[in-house]
């Protein structure tokens, strides 16, 4: 326990911390949108596409003003090629006949090639301070700087901003698109809204568990809080409170355990507590069910045997 | 009962063409609604009744007509207008309760920002009790029975006190207590001077439920008080191509 609390006073272990834990609480909350309009795999897709972005901001940057490498410029550069993958994959299903998920691997694949094309650039070329990059294709979360805490915690607040100043629109458009188009919140520019504030939770994960691993911090927490909630305020606010859980273990089990990468880590425990409540949540998980499933054998056999024949 | 002959046009569509990308589904449709009525869109299954709904509202846009709600564009009066759509296409595994889909009826008067207050709770609690859900104000939609998501739509409807109402087969598939309580709303609305269009399967039914009529097959064969237009000659003509013979010997 002491120990614990020496690791917590550390500064450069509050900060990665205090990151991982803002990144964990608004892409679980930002997530159960994504989770409950059947487009998780978006997050794949931002996340991935993101690398375009980064790797874009970094070459633009060194040209610009000789250094690449401002934490705020690659993650601006992030979410702008993730609301451009989303664009892209949007274009696609309206001009072909290749449906969503079809779409949303061709973005990928392009952009996160053209990320690849562009990182090999990077390396080639006679740019400084490159290697810092590969930290948000497999995750770094040690190496988050005061820096990153500030850029990250700026992208969180304006995600939870929109989060909040647009929550009845966001939840009626995620229920009902049909109603919210006839009572005037227009899908153009609600859609746009939504996707937005989830590019944004996404690309600050990028730097904590990596570009790969991303799409289980939309997810997971998502799913989990799902089978214990009756509303979507309840939802929102569980699956953020999964992820920043999730977040503060895994970090805090990666420093003590010492040379193990923190997303890893994190995204087992996140899958530990999505298998918790897949079997355990009251009425929705798998245990409640076949109790209950054998509680209605058991109540029919008995009635069935107090018939008179 | 009011005769609407005469009276302004509560919906009014000229020329109203619509597709799906290239296959044309409604071709030139002249469409009016008097106020105060129930009326009955009659057609075979995929006549285009949905979709004519879905082009009056604007969810579809039109290639060409012009569609205007008390004289006016949609966009000027939406909030006048109700819509039950045909099995609401949401996701019913969604975290929320019945009480909740209804209060979302308000959203719309409510504005970007402000959030329901006294007033819209009030109303929503009236509206389930006018559809008889009061008891399953807090279950999870999903585990509704398909008669009372369709009240509870209704209920959702109903908040928005809208004056022209567009209900999409409101009583397919509905078991008999749903179906009572969802005929006793909408009677009720027109005793209070609504307007309802109502989608319906059934042609054996429309004399009974409905004063106002207008057969469809891809275009309009017929429309006007149901007493004159629903005829066995004008029904035979929408149904063409269909087995009619059976089910019109009960409605005439
Ligand atoms: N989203 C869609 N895309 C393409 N065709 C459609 C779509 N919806 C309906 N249709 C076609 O349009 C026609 C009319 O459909 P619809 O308006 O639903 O008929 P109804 O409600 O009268 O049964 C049908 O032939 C149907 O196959
Ligand atoms: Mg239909």
């Amino acid at each position: 326990m002491d120990a614990l609390f020496g690791l917590v006073s550390d500064h450069t272990v509050r900060t990665v911390l205090l990151g991982s834990t803002i990144v964990g609480f608004v892409s679980g909350a930002l997530g159960s949108f994504a989770y409950l309009r059947r487009q998780s795999l978006m997050g794949d897709v931002v996340s991935h596409a993101a690398l375009l972005g980064i790797a874009a901001a970094f070459i633009v940057a060194s040209l610009v003003v000789g250094s690449g490498h401002h934490t705020l410029v690659l993650l601006l550069g992030a979410a702008l090629a993730g609301v451009a993958s989303i664009l892209f994959a949007n274009l696609v299903v309206r001009h072909s006949r290749i449906t969503m998920d079809g779409a949303m691997a061709v973005a990928l694949a392009l952009f996160f090639g053209g990320g690849l094309t562009l990182m090999r650039v990077i390396q080639t070329g006679p740019f400084t301070q490159r290697s810092g990059l590969n930290a948000y294709i497999f995750g770094r979360a040690a190496a988050i700087t005061r820096a990153d805490l500030l850029v990250i915690a700026l992208f969180a607040a304006v995600a939870l901003v929109f989060l909040l100043l647009n929550w009845r629109v966001f939840k009626l458009y995620s229920f009902d698109a049909v109603l919210s188009e006839l009572v005037g919140y227009r899908a153009r520019l609600v859609e746009p809204l939504l996707q937005v504030t989830i590019v944004l939770a996404v690309v600050i994960g990028l730097k904590v568990v990596g570009l790969i691993l991303m799409v289980a911090f939309v997810v997971a927490p998502a799913s989990a809080a799902r089978q214990w909630t009756r509303s979507l305020e309840g939802m929102v606010v569980l699956a953020g409170a999964f992820g920043a859980l999730a977040a503060v273990v895994g970090t805090l089990l990666s420093v003590v355990a010492g040379d193990v990468p923190t997303g890893p880590v994190i995204v087992l425990v996140l899958t530990a507590i999505v298998a918790v409540s897949l079997l355990f949540a009251p009425r929705r998980g798998l245990v409640a069910r076949g109790l209950r499933r054998r509680a209605q054998r058991r109540g029919s056999r008995a009635s069935s045997e107090g018939l008179p024949a | 009962m009011i005769t609407p002959i005469g009276c302004e046009a509560v919906c009014e569509a000229r020329c109203l063409s619509v597709s799906y990308r290239d296959a044309l589904v409604l071709h030139e449709v002249d469409f009016s609604v008097p106020p105060g009525v129930i009326m009955a869109i009659v057609g075979p299954n995929g006549a285009g009744k949905s979709t004519l709904l879905k082009a009056l509202l604007g969810l579809l846009p039109p290639v060409a007509g012009q569609v205007e709600f008390f004289g006016r564009p949609f966009r000027e009066v939406r909030q006048r207008i109700g819509y039950v759509p045909q099995h609401a296409s949401v996701d019913w595994d969604f975290p929320t309760t019945v009480y909740d889909v209804v209060l979302m009826g308000t959203y719309g008067a409510l504005g970007w920002f402000r959030r329901p207050g006294r007033e819209q709770r009030a109303a929503s609690w009236e509206a389930l009790e006018r559809t008889g859900l009061t008891h399953l104000a807090d279950r999870q939609i999903g585990e509704l029975s398909g008669g009372e998501r369709q009240r509870a739509f209704l209920a959702r409807a109903l908040v928005q006190d809208a004056d022209l109402y567009f209900l999409d087969e409101p009583l397919q598939g509905v078991d008999a207590l749903s179906k009572h309580a969802i005929l006793a709303v909408m009677r009720d609305l027109r005793q209070s001077g609504k307007t309802l269009v109502m989608v319906h399967h059934d042609p054996s039914t429309v004399r009974q439920l409905c004063d106002w009529v207008a057969l469809l097959n891809r275009g309009i064969v017929a429309s006007g008080p149901v007493e004159h237009t629903f005829s066995e000659e004008n029904v035979r003509r929408t149904y063409a191509h269909m087995p009619t013979a059976e089910w019109f010997g009960q409605v005439a």
